[in-house]
């Protein structure tokens, strides 16, 4: 709905524009914000708070509260006195992590973390630094008694954490800021009305029917999906492109551990990809293998079968999909070899090499283990010793296609979670003033100066991002 | 003027660089600083209101028979009294006051001795003023226990401090004439006087 308001009022609130509608003044406005943790202000100089563009403030406070910051100085944005440490806190809790790692993962001193659990007054960046770590929408930091963020995520992860040796503290903190990453990469994609396209791919409900097995069904809609991506023949050049830029799904790579291979989380709507740096995920062909496999989850699997987060480990997918008993990771595994290297063109290109699986990985960017298993499986199962690969490390192109910015990134010491597309959108935000320069040099962890002046090579690496 | 560090076990003070605290009352060098409403007055000369009226009843003086009292001396009088330490509704029990004409004058916020009522039910800065300049102006809760002590901000759109030192200052206008003051101090998130106390 759009709202009008008296001309002079806007005029008072945005300074003069054009536009007769909040949302339209709000847009084209020069005019920055701050807040604290209680309160909301037309910037000044001095102000070290947030800084906001008046779009990000009126989309996360709405109108009234701009009119009152104008009009009274400040508007009060605190709900209650303790709302601040109490969702902090409840959040960490939730999480059963420790205070002083949180602190420390968030760059804050573990002291300004506990005074900012008792609800004292404390600077809003280090409020919000510790929210992002623990997967909270920072915007409402006080503003909202309840957590702010996929509460449903926490709520998983927190089950997850709690299975012994299943995931540690570590990890369940890397995936708390991650999912902080994919919600907020999604909402600012949305605001700036990126959208994904529309592949025809729906759910698929059958996992184990009586004439086809799970596996079997994964190789059918790996066939499907290669056909609606119009990747019919050849290798699938980058399947972090594939997903962010062709499916519109985010994906953020983080630190989880040596177990766990990649996680999908559930972004509103949406869903993203969790993707581990350590372990196996280190050989781009096992990143690949994992992404195609929870691309499966998020393609085919309707919402019930994966909840609102869904944990892979590496032991699921080394395994042959025919030996794994959850036939919702069956499929999954089947797809991902049929996906990203189908049994027909594997043989065919294993006998073209005159037997050399070598070059179905290299060519396919796989495994020697999936090459293997797609052409003895192509073969009818035959000669299974008899194929074999001088040595298994794929070249260096495929790495450098699969790892893009992660290790190159313009903004120097980026953690990787925040250095993939997600950085792209943040900065094209900022260039349309959905959200301000400081607000991206914060999601950014650099300052303005720096994140304006790699706005050309983040441009280049992400053309798409800023058409 | 010296600054406080900031202090995040009690979340006093004052934190350098980018934090935000109350100066607390103690905290200030060599203890509370007294000043007189006429050196207030010279140091910071009236200003007109900072934004102009929205309606006509915003520019109406208040009377004194209309609830308008003046802080010359304890006790402080009110028929509200709400620590705002305990607050649910922050609008609860509050008086607004200024700096008019040589007198700290205040007034309930719901100004419910106003005849006839004010048309919005609230009171405004500009209410104790008559749309005239004033030096300083903001919130005030009184104490329900011990009628000496203040609980004041800077929060005023009209009438507010511009720095922290004129906060610190107009809170030493109060001390000069016996109260005692609990600050809410600056906000230095926003660099406007904080108007929630913690």
């Amino acid at each position: 709905m759009t709202l009008t308001v008296d001309a002079k009022i806007l005029d008072e609130v945005f300074g003069p524009g054009e536009g007769t509608s909040i949302e339209e003044r709000a847009k084209s406005s020069r005019k920055l914000f701050v807040r604290g943790i209680d309160q909301l202000a037309e910037f000044s100089g001095k102000a070290r708070g947030r800084q906001l563009t008046a779009k990000e403030a009126l989309d996360a406070y709405g109108f009234e509260k701009l009119l009152e910051a104008v009009e009274d100085g400040s508007a009060l944005l605190t709900v209650s006195k303790n709302a601040l440490g109490q969702v902090l806190r409840d959040r960490r809790e939730q999480l059963g992590l420790d205070l002083v790692k949180v602190a420390s993962r968030a760059r804050v001193d573990p002291l300004v973390a506990e005074a900012a659990e008792a609800s004292k007054q404390v600077p809003i960046r280090e409020c919000e630094k510790l929210a992002r770590m623990l997967g909270l929408d920072e915007r409402f930091l006080s503003v909202r008694s309840e957590p702010a963020g996929n509460e449903s995520v926490a709520v998983r992860l927190r089950t997850i954490g709690r299975e012994p040796g299943r995931m540690t503290p570590s990890a369940v903190m890397a995936i708390a800021e991650a999912a902080w990453v994919a919600m907020t990469q999604v909402r600012l994609e949305e605001e700036l009305g990126i959208r994904p396209r529309p592949t025809g791919i729906q759910h698929n409900p059958n996992y184990a029917t009586r004439n086809q097995p799970a596996f079997q069904w994964g190789y059918h809609l790996a066939r499907e999906a290669r056909r609606k991506l119009s990747v019919t023949s050849g290798a699938v050049p980058s399947m972090r492109a594939l997903a962010e830029e062709t499916l519109g799904i985010p994906i953020v790579q983080t630190e989880l551990g040596e177990t766990i291979a990649g996680v999908t989380v559930e972004v509103g709507e949406r869903r993203a990809i969790v993707l581990n740096r350590s372990g196996k995920n280190g050989q781009v062909y096992v990143r690949r293998a994992t992404m195609a496999h929870e691309l499966a989850h998020l393609l085919y699997d309707p919402p019930q079968e994966l909840n609102s987060l869904r944990v892979d480990d590496y032991a699921e997918l080394d395994t042959f999909s025919e030996q794994l008993t959850d036939k919702v990771e069956q499929r999954a595994n089947a797809f991902s070899a049929e996906f990203l290297v189908p049994q027909v063109q594997a043989v065919e290109t294993f006998r073209k090499s005159g037997g050399s699986l070598r070059t179905v990985m290299d060519l396919f960017g796989v495994s020697f283990t999936m090459a293997r298993y797609q052409v003895w499986n192509g073969l009818g199962r035959t000669k299974w010793d008899e194929l074999t690969a001088s040595t298994t490390a794929p070249p260096s192109e495929w790495e450098a296609q699969e790892a893009f910015t992660l290790d190159y990134h313009p903004i120097r010491d980026l953690r990787p979670s925040r250095a993939g597309r997600f950085s792209a959108v943040v900065v094209r935000a900022a260039e349309k003033k959905v959200i301000s320069w400081d607000t991206a040099a914060e999601y950014l962890e650099a300052t303005a100066e720096v994140v304006r002046a790699a706005v050309p090579q983040v441009q280049e690496l992400y053309p798409r991002v800023f058409e | 003027m010296k600054t406080p560090r900031f202090d995040p076990r009690s979340g006093r003070g004052v934190v350098r660089p980018g934090g935000v605290s109350p100066l607390p009352d103690d905290a200030r060098e060599g203890g509370p600083s007294t000043v007189t409403i006429e050196e207030f007055t010279q140091r910071y000369p009236p200003q007109k209101p900072a934004r102009a009226a929205d309606a006509p009843e915003e520019l109406r003086l208040l009377s004194e028979a209309e609830g308008v009292r003046s802080l010359d001396a304890p006790p402080a009088i009110g028929e509200q009294r709400i620590s705002p330490r305990c607050l649910g509704d922050p609008r609860e029990g509050r008086h607004l006051w200024v700096f008019f004409e040589n007198r700290a004058s205040y007034v309930l916020e719901l100004a419910q001795l106003a005849s006839p009522p004010l048309p919005s039910g609230r009171a405004k800065h500009t209410n104790l003023t008559g749309g005239a300049p004033a030096s300083c102006g903001g919130e005030l809760w009184l104490d329900p226990v011990d009628h000496n002590l203040l609980y004041l901000n800077g929060g005023s759109g009209r009438y507010g401090p511009k720095t922290p030192e004129q906060l610190e200052d107009a809170v030493g206008v109060f001390e000069a004439r016996g109260y005692e003051v609990v600050s809410f101090g600056w906000d230095v998130d926003t660099d406007r006087p904080l108007r929630i106390l913690r």
